[in-house]
C-alpha cells in the first residue's frame, strides 16, 4: 500500500485536477477567435445540437469498432498459436515481431505505410498484378489506410491479454472435453473461446480506447479526409476555441468510459459462473 | 476364454516418446465389470498407459482393444472410455449441472432425457440440490463427485480414473475409496484406476497390475500380490517385507532350502529352482514368530526356521510393535507383532526368531522372472 501511494497520488491528482481544468474551459466562451472567461453553455449547445458533431462521433465509433473487431480477429488466432509454440527462440522471435510496430516511432511507421499503400506502392503493384484487378485502388487518405495502420500499431495490445489468458487455460480441460465426446471444434466453441473472452475483452478495451483517441495516424494517413474526434479536438485546439475542444473531449471520454463499462458487463455476463476459484 | 469377456485388452503394447520408452511391451486384459488397478511409482508408465486407453496417446506399437474393436487410432472423442482427471478438469464457466450434461449435450440428446439422467447421476454421488451451484464454491469432496458423475452419465464402456483422490486430504480419500467401490460394484461399470498408493489400490480392486519401469510386474488379486508376490519389485512396493539374499541347497516336491548367511531356511515353492541358484527370498514382518530363549529353549532349539537373535530395536506403532532384531551373522530383520501380546520384548532380549515354511516367498531375478 505505501509503495502504491506515490503512484497513485501522482496519476490521481494530475487527472483530476486535468479534468477539473476541462471542466470549467468547457463553460467558457469563444467568439470570433477570442477565448473569454464568461459563463456560457455554448459550446456544449452547439456539439450536441450539429448534425455534424453527431455525425464525427459516430464516424469515430465507427472506426473504433472496425479496428478493434479486426484486431480481434487477427490476433486471436495469433495468440492461440502462440501459446502452442514449445521452442523458446522461436517464441522470442514471434514475440519481437509482434511488438515490433511499437519500436518505430509513429511518423515512420505512417510514411511506411503511405509508400507501401500508395496508388504506386508495393499492395497496389501486388494487386493489379491480379487478374481480375486492373485499376489500382484507393488505400491511403481515407479510413481504410487508417484502420490498417491502427490495426498493425494497436494489434498488440489487443495479442497480450488473450495471450495472458491463453496461457493460463489448462490443457486438461480441451482433453477432457474431447473425453466427453467434443470435436476439435466443439471443444473450442464451448471451452476454449468461452474461457477466453477476458482476454479478448479486456484486449477489446484497449483496443477501442487507443483507437477512438489516435490523433497522428488519422492525421497522416487521412490526408485530411478523415475526420474524427480527435483531429476536431486538435483543429480547435489550434484555432484557440478551447471550450468546444473540452467538450469534445469530454464527448471522447465519455465515448470511451461506455464502452468500457459494456464490455465490462459483456465479461461479467460470460464468465458469470466461474464462481470464487 | 471369449473375447467378450474383456472390455480392454492390450497385447504387446508399447509408448514411446522420442528416445525414451514410457511403456514397454506389456500386455493386460481388463474384464467386463472388474475394477482394475495400475500401480507403481511414479515415471512407471501406468499413467502413459492410461491415456492411451482414454485416446490421449497412440501406441508406438502394438494392439489396443476396447470391447473388441482395435482403437489404436481411434481419437479420444470416439471412445466408449470416460475420464477422471487427476487436476479434475471441471468447467470453471459452467455450472454443476452443466458440467455433468456436457457429455449429454455433445451427444445432442433431447433436453428432458439429459434433464432427468444428470439428475439422477448426481442422485447417485449424492449432489442432489447442487445442480445450479457454481464448480468453484464446491468443497474438493464435491468436485471430485462432479467429475466422477460427468464422466459416468454417459454410460460408458470403461471409466478411467487418474489419481482423481491424490488432492483430498487423508479421511476423505478414505471415505472416497469406500464410495468408489460401491459404486462401482453397483452399477457394475469396468473402471481402471491408476494409482501410487498400494493402499488404495488394495482397498478398492478386484485386481491389481504392478508397474515399474513401463513393464508390467505382475497381475493379481490384491491379495495375492501381497501375500505372492512374484518379483523383488513387488515384494518391497507393496507392503513391508524383508528382502534377502540366498542360496538355493536343495529343492524338489514344492520344498527348497535357502540358504542365507549361514543359516538353512525351509520354504514351500513351486519355483522351478537349481541347486546353488541365487534368489530373494522376502519375508513378511508379520510372518516372524518370536520366542524368549530362557522360556522352554530344549522344545525349539530342534524345530524347522528357528534361529537365535537379539533384540536391537523397538517401534511402537499403536496396534502394532515393530522389533528389529539382529542374528548372530549379523543379519538384521523386522518383525513385527500385536501390541497386544502376551509377551513384549525389550531391546538386548535374547530371543529365538521362527517362521513358518509357507511364509517366505521365493523371488527369481525379475529379468528370470518371466513364467
Amino acid at each position: 500500500m505505501f509503495l502504491l501511494a506515490p503512484g497513485l497520488l501522482f496519476l490521481g491528482l494530475l487527472f483530476a485536477w486535468s479534468m477539473w481544468i476541462m471542466l470549467r474551459y468547457s463553460f467558457y466562451s469563444y467568439d470570433g477567435g477570442n477565448l473569454t472567461k464568461d459563463w456560457s453553455l455554448e459550446s456544449w449547445r452547439r456539439f450536441f445540437s450539429d448534425r455534424f458533431y453527431w455525425d464525427i462521433l459516430w464516424r469515430t465509433a465507427k472506426l473504433g469498432f472496425t479496428v478493434t473487431a479486426i484486431s480481434v480477429l487477427i490476433g486471436y488466432p495469433i495468440a492461440y498459436a502462440l501459446t502452442r509454440i514449445r521452442r523458446q527462440r522461436l517464441l522470442v522471435l514471434m514475440y519481437v515481431m509482434i511488438f515490433s510496430p511499437l519500436l518505430v516511432s509513429v511518423v515512420v511507421r505512417s510514411y511506411g505505410w503511405l509508400l507501401l499503400l500508395g496508388r504506386q506502392g508495393f499492395v497496389n503493384q501486388a494487386l493489379t498484378s491480379l487478374p481480375f484487378i486492373d485499376e489500382p485502388r484507393r488505400l491511403v487518405f481515407n479510413s481504410t489506410g487508417v484502420t490498417i495502420a491502427l490495426v498493425h500499431i494497436l494489434l498488440p495490445f489487443a495479442i497480450f491479454p488473450m495471450v495472458s489468458v491463453l496461457t493460463q487455460l489448462p490443457p486438461s480441460l480441451k482433453e477432457a472435453a474431447m473425453d466427453l465426446g467434443a470435436t476439435r471444434l466443439q471443444t473450442f466453441y464451448k471451452v476454449v473461446l468461452p474461457l477466453s473472452m477476458p482476454g479478448i475483452i479486456a484486449g477489446a478495451q484497449i483496443v477501442f480506447v487507443l483507437s477512438i483517441s489516435a490523433l497522428v495516424t488519422p492525421l497522416l494517413l487521412g490526408g485530411g479526409r478523415v475526420f474524427v474526434l480527435s483531429k476536431l479536438i486538435f483543429q480547435n485546439i489550434t484555432e484557440l476555441n478551447w471550450p468546444l475542444a473540452a467538450v469534445q473531449a469530454f464527448v471522447l471520454l465519455g465515448m470511451a468510459l461506455i464502452i468500457l463499462a459494456v464490455f465490462s458487463r459483456l465479461n461479467r455476463a460470460t464468465y458469470a459462473a466461474r464462481g470464487s476459484d | 476364454m471369449a473375447q467378450d469377456d474383456f472390455d480392454v485388452r492390450l497385447t504387446d503394447i508399447t509408448k514411446r516418446f522420442g528416445d525414451a520408452v514410457a511403456v514397454d511391451n506389456i500386455s493386460l486384459s481388463v474384464r467386463r465389470g472388474e475394477f482394475f488397478s495400475l500401480l507403481g511409482p511414479s515415471g512407471c508408465g501406468k499413467t502413459t498407459t492410461l491415456r492411451m486407453i482414454a485416446g490421449f496417446e497412440h501406441p508406438t506399437s502394438g494392439e489396443l482393444r476396447i470391447r473388441d474393436r482395435v482403437v489404436n487410432n481411434v481419437p479420444a472423442f470416439k471412445r466408449e472410455t470416460n475420464l477422471v482427471f487427476q487436476q479434475l478438469a471441471l468447467f470453471p464457466h459452467m455450472d454443476v449441472f452443466d458440467n455433468v450434461a456436457f457429455g449429454l449435450q455433445i451427444k445432442k440428446l433431447g433436453k428432458q432425457e439429459i434433464r432427468t439422467r444428470v439428475m439422477r447421476m448426481l442422485d447417485v454421488v449424492q449432489l442432489e440440490g447442487f445442480d445450479r451451484r457454481r464448480v468453484g464454491q464446491l468443497s474438493g469432496g464435491q468436485q471430485q463427485r462432479v467429475a466422477i458423475a460427468r464422466s459416468l452419465v454417459n454410460e460408458p464402456a470403461v471409466l478411467l480414473l487418474d489419481e482423481p483422490l491424490g488432492a483430498l486430504d487423508l479421511k476423505l480419500r478414505l471415505q472416497m475409496q469406500l464410495e468408489l467401490k460401491a459404486l462401482q460394484q453397483r452399477l457394475g461399470t469396468t473402471f481402471i484406476y491408476v494409482t501410487h498408493d498400494q493402499s488404495e489400490a488394495l482397498t478398492m480392486s478386484d485386481r491389481i497390475a504392478v508397474m515399474n519401469r513401463g513393464k508390467v510386474e505382475q497381475v493379481d488379486a490384491g491379495r495375492e500380490i501381497y501375500l505372492r508376490p512374484k518379483t523383488a519389485f513387488v515384494a518391497r512396493f507393496i507392503g513391508e517385507t524383508n528382502l534377502i539374499r540366498g542360496i538355493v541347497r536343495s529343492c524338489g516336491s514344492g520344498e527348497a532350502v535357502i540358504e542365507i548367511q549361514g543359516l538353512s531356511l525351509r520354504i514351500r515353492t513351486s519355483l522351478p529352482l537349481n541347486e546353488r541358484e541365487e534368489v530373494d527370498v522376502s519375508i513378511r514382518p508379520e510372518t516372524l514368530q518370536l520366542q524368549s530363549r530362557a522360556e522352554d529353549a530344549t522344545h525349539h532349539n530342534g524345530a524347522a526356521n528357528a534361529f537365535p537373535a537379539r533384540v536391537t530395536g523397538v517401534t511402537f506403532f499403536g496396534s502394532t510393535l515393530r522389533y528389529q532384531m539382529t542374528l548372530p551373522s549379523g543379519l538384521v530383520v523386522d518383525a513385527q507383532r500385536l501390541a497386544g501380546d502376551a509377551t513384549i520384548f525389550a531391546v538386548g532380549d535374547e530371543v529365538i526368531v521362527s517362521v513358518r515354511p509357507d511364509g517366505p516367498v521365493v523371488l527369481r531375478d525379475a529379468d528370470g522372472a518371466g513364467a
